[in-house]
C-alpha cells in the first residue's frame, strides 16, 4: 500500500538530535567482528598449543612415515622455496628430502624422463593412511599418453607403437610378447636378453633348446609310470595324472615359480640310466646317473668303468693279475684297459646322450636327446670317444620383463584361463594341450581385461591400475641403512 | 589462488561502503560483484581442496567458509523479499531510527486526545455508574496508552489487527455516536504504532542476519591468511 501521508506530516515528527546517536546495529557488529578476530586467533593458538605442526598437516602423514609426522622439518627441509622459485630466486629449491632414506630417483625409469620436479609429483604424502607407491594413473600418463615425441628423440628410435597412448587398462596395448611383428618391426624389437625368436609369421616363439610337451604329460587318461615311481602302488593301471603344480611349485613368498627341476620333477619316471644295454654281467655299472652336464657324467662313467675294470681285469683282459702287487701292471695291459674303457665310454655315452628310446611304456630310461638338443663338440680322434655337447635350456625365469604378477591374488582361476598360446591355424590352444615347447603360454590382455578395468567403468569390476603390474623404478635397489631413520626418529 | 581472489574481492565491498568520497562505481555494482564472485568462490574452493576437509586447521577453514557462504544467501534471500514485503504491507513506516521517537509522538498525541475529551488521563475513584468517559478513559488506560509504549506488552490485545479492530468495535457500541469518533482517531494511532512494531520487527531481521555473516568472515579472513603462510612457510 503506498504511504499516502504528507511529507510535512511525517517530518514534524523527525528527530534531528537522533542522528548524534550511534547505530545500535553497526555498534553491535563491530563489536561482534573484533570479538570473531580475537577469538579465532585463540582458537588457532590453542589447536597449535594441542597437535603442534599436525595442525597444519592437509591430511596425516601415511602410515609409514607416522613415525615422525610432526617433524615437518625432515621432510620439509626449508621454508618459503616455493615463493622464492615463483619469485625468481636461484638458490630456491622446491624439494623434499625423500633420499635421505630412500634410494629411488626419476630416473630410474628412463633417461629420458621427462619429469622436473621431485619425488613427490607422483608420490603424494599427506593423503592420509594410504600407500605412496599407489601412484594414480594420471601421473603415467602424463608421459605415456603420447610417447612418439619423446621416443623419437631419442638416438635409436625404440619401439613407438607399442608404448604410445596408453590412457588406462582399456586402451592397454596388446603384450609384445603376443604380438605378431611388422616386417620391419622384426630386427628393431628383437633386444639382447629376449626369451623369444621370430617365426616367418612375425610370432614370437619360446627360444628354448628343451623339448617338452605338456598335452603327453597333462593327458586325461594320465601317464605312465614306471614301477620305481613313488604313486605307483596307488596309480591306476600304472597310470596317474598330472597337474600344473606336479612340475610348477610356487615360491614360498609367492612372487612366482620355483625353476623347474629334473631332480625334482622329472627323475622319477625319467631316469637317466642306461642298464638296458649293458651285459648281464656288467649291470653294476648301471646305476642311474645324475642330471648334469656331459664332462661330469663322463668323468663319473670313467670311474665306474675303471672300478668295474679293476675288479673285473682277469675276465675283461683275458690275463692272470700279478701276485705281487707292488710288481706294476704290464705296458699291454694299460692299453688293453684303455681300449676296452674307451669303447665301453663311447657306446654308453652314444646310448646316454642319443638313444631313440622314448616310450615309458618299457618303463626304459630315457636318454638326454629325449628333451635336449645334444650335439658333438669334437668328434672321436685317435681313439678318444667324441665329446658330446648339450644346450642349455634357456628357460625364462620371467617373462614379463617389465611388469610383474601374482599368482597367489589369481588362485582362484585355473592355470588354462590365462596360460595358453594363438596359434593361427589350429586357434587358442591352452598348456595342456599344447604339444611343443616354442609355445609361449602367455594371456592376451585381452584376457587380463576382461577382470580388471579403469577406475571409470560403471560396473563393478577388478582394479586395473599401472601400479599393479608395472613399477616406475625398475631397478629396486637395497634399502638404505636404516641408521639414519633412527636418528631422525630418535632426535 | 583464485578462490582467495575472490574472497579479497568480496571483503572489498564493506572497503567500498565506506569511501563514500570516491566515484569507484555504485555500491550497488559492487554488492552483485560481492554476491556473484563470492558464489563463485564456492567451486573455486572445492576444486582447490580436491572436495576434501583435509586436516584440522582446513576443516575449521571450510566450516567457517560454508557458514558464511549459507549466511550470505539467507541474508540474500532475506534482502530480496522482506523489503518488497514491507512496503506492499506497510503504509506507515518510519526511518528505523526515528521508530522510538514517532512512537513517543504517537502516545502523546492519543493522550492529547483522551485529554482534549475526558478532561484527564486518571482514572477516577471506582464509582458505582461509571460514565462512558470513564470507559473511554480506562480503556485508554489500560489498552492503547500500553500499546503505545516504546515497548509494548507481548499479550496486548491491540498486537493484533482483527482482535483490535473488534476491541474498537466492542467498545464503540458501548459508547455514544459523540465519543466514537474519538474512538476512530485512537484506533489510527493504534494502528499507526502496530506498523512500526511489524517495521521494526522485520527490520531486525533484514539485519541481524549481518551479525552472523560479517564477523565470522573476518574469521575466514585470518584464517585463510593463517592457511597461506603455513602451506607456503612449509
Amino acid at each position: 500500500m503506498p504511504d499516502t501521508r504528507a511529507i510535512k506530516k511525517i517530518s514534524e515528527r523527525f528527530d534531528v538530535e537522533s542522528t548524534r546517536y550511534s547505530n545500535a546495529i553497526k555498534a553491535t557488529r563491530k563489536k561482534l567482528t573484533r570479538a570473531a578476530v580475537v577469538l579465532t586467533i585463540l582458537l588457532v593458538a590453542i589447536i597449535y598449543a594441542i597437535e603442534d605442526e599436525a595442525a597444519f598437516q592437509s591430511k596425516p602423514v601415511s602410515a609409514h612415515h607416522s613415525g615422525f609426522a610432526r617433524k615437518c622439518e625432515l621432510c620439509h627441509e626449508s621454508s618459503f622455496q616455493l615463493p622464492k622459485q615463483i619469485l625468481g630466486v636461484e638458490s630456491a629449491r622446491f624439494e623434499h628430502a625423500c633420499t635421505e632414506c630412500h634410494e629411488q630417483h626419476l630416473s630410474d625409469h628412463h633417461v629420458n624422463a621427462r619429469l622436473k620436479a621431485d619425488c613427490s609429483t607422483c608420490h603424494k604424502e599427506h593423503s592420509g593412511n594410504n600407500s605412496l607407491v599407489e601412484v594414480d594413473d594420471n601421473y603415467c600418463v602424463t608421459c605415456h599418453l603420447g610417447l612418439s615425441e619423446s621416443l623419437a628423440s631419442l638416438e635409436s628410435p625404440k619401439s613407438v607403437s607399442f608404448h604410445n597412448s596408453i590412457e588406462a587398462i582399456e586402451s592397454h596395448p596388446e603384450i609384445r610378447i603376443k604380438q605378431q611383428l611388422r616386417p620391419d618391426e622384426k630386427n628393431s624389437l628383437l633386444e639382447s636378453g629376449e626369451n623369444a625368436n621370430i617365426d616367418p609369421n612375425g610370432h614370437f616363439v619360446d627360444r628354448t633348446s628343451l623339448r617338452f610337451n605338456h598335452k603327453v604329460h597333462m593327458h586325461s587318461d594320465g601317464i605312465l609310470v614306471p614301477p620305481s615311481h613313488p604313486k605307483y602302488s596307488t596309480s591306476d593301471n600304472g597310470r596317474i595324472q598330472l597337474s600344473c603344480k606336479t612340475c610348477h611349485i610356487s615360491k614360498s613368498d609367492h612372487t612366482g615359480f620355483e625353476p623347474i627341476s629334473f631332480e625334482q620333477s622329472c627323475v622319477q619316471c625319467h631316469e637317466l640310466s642306461f642298464s638296458q644295454y649293458l651285459e648281464e654281467s656288467q649291470k653294476s655299472l648301471s646305476e642311474p646317473i645324475p642330471h648334469t652336464t656331459p664332462e661330469l657324467i663322463r668323468g663319473l662313467l670313467r670311474e665306474r668303468l675303471t672300478n668295474y675294470y679293476e675288479n673285473n681285469e682277469s675276465n675283461l683282459s683275458g690275463t692272470r693279475p700279478s701276485r705281487l702287487p707292488t710288481k706294476p701292471q704290464s705296458r699291454q695291459g694299460s692299453t688293453n684297459r684303455d681300449k676296452w674303457m674307451s669303447e665301453k665310454l663311447q657306446a654308453i655315452e652314444a646310448q646316454i646322450f642319443t638313444s631313440d628310446q622314448s616310450s615309458i611304456e618299457s618303463s626304459a630310461s630315457s636318454s638326454c636327446q629325449l628333451c635336449h638338443k645334444v650335439s658333438i663338440e669334437r668328434s672321436e680322434s685317435q681313439g678318444n670317444p667324441p665329446l658330446w655337447s648339450i644346450e642349455p635350456p634357456k628357460i625364462p625365469e620371467k617373462w614379463l620383463q617389465h611388469a610383474r604378477f601374482d599368482h597367489a591374488r589369481h588362485q582362484l582361476m585355473d592355470c588354462t584361463d590365462c596360460h595358453y598360446t594363438d596359434d593361427i591355424n589350429d586357434g587358442r590352444i591352452s598348456a595342456v594341450d599344447s604339444t611343443t615347447s616354442k609355445h609361449i603360454l602367455l594371456p592376451s590382455i585381452k584376457t587380463c581385461q576382461e577382470c580388471h578395468k579403469s577406475k571409470r567403468h560403471k560396473k563393478p569390476a577388478f582394479r586395473g591400475r599401472c601400479v599393479d603390474c608395472h613399477n616406475y623404478h625398475h631397478a629396486l635397489p637395497e634399502r638404505k641403512d636404516d641408521t639414519r631413520l633412527l636418528e631422525l626418529i630418535q632426535n | 589462488m583464485l578462490a582467495f581472489l575472490a574472497m579479497i574481492w568480496t571483503w572489498l565491498l564493506s572497503a567500498r561502503k565506506r569511501a563514500t568520497k570516491r566515484q569507484l562505481g555504485t555500491v550497488s555494482f559492487w554488492l552483485k560483484g560481492h554476491i556473484w564472485i563470492g558464489l563463485l568462490s564456492v567451486p573455486l574452493v572445492f576444486f582447490h581442496t580436491g572436495f576434501q576437509f583435509g586436516g584440522t586447521l582446513e576443516q575449521i577453514l571450510m566450516g567457517i567458509f560454508l557458514l558464511v557462504i549459507a549466511s550470505g544467501l539467507l541474508g540474500q534471500l532475506i534482502q530480496q523479499y522482506i523489503p518488497r514485503f514491507m512496503t506492499a504491507s506497510l503504509d506507515k513506516q518510519a526511518i528505523p531510527e526515528q521508530v522510538d521517537n514517532v512512537v513517543s509522538a504517537l502516545q502523546s498525541k492519543a493522550d492529547g486526545l483522551v485529554v482534549a475529551v475526558c478532561g484527564t488521563l486518571f482514572d477516577s475513584v471506582e464509582s458505582e455508574s461509571p460514565s462512558q468517559i470513564d470507559a473511554i478513559r480506562r480503556f485508554h488506560l489500560t489498552h492503547v496508552r500500553p500499546f503505545m509504549d516504546i515497548h509494548p506488552p507481548s499479550d496486548s490485545v491491540l498486537i493484533n489487527s482483527a482482535l483490535a479492530a473488534s476491541v474498537f468495535a466492542t467498545q464503540k457500541q458501548s459508547v455514544s455516536v459523540a465519543h466514537r469518533e474519538l474512538l476512530d482517531e485512537l484506533f489510527d494511532l493504534c494502528d499507526e504504532r502496530r506498523q512500526l512494531l511489524i517495521q521494526r520487527k522485520w527490520h531486525a531481521i533484514l539485519h541481524y542476519w549481518t551479525f552472523l555473516h560479517i564477523p565470522i568472515s573476518f574469521s575466514l579472513l585470518v584464517l585463510v591468511i593463517i592457511h597461506i603462510l603455513t602451506a607456503l612457510y612449509y
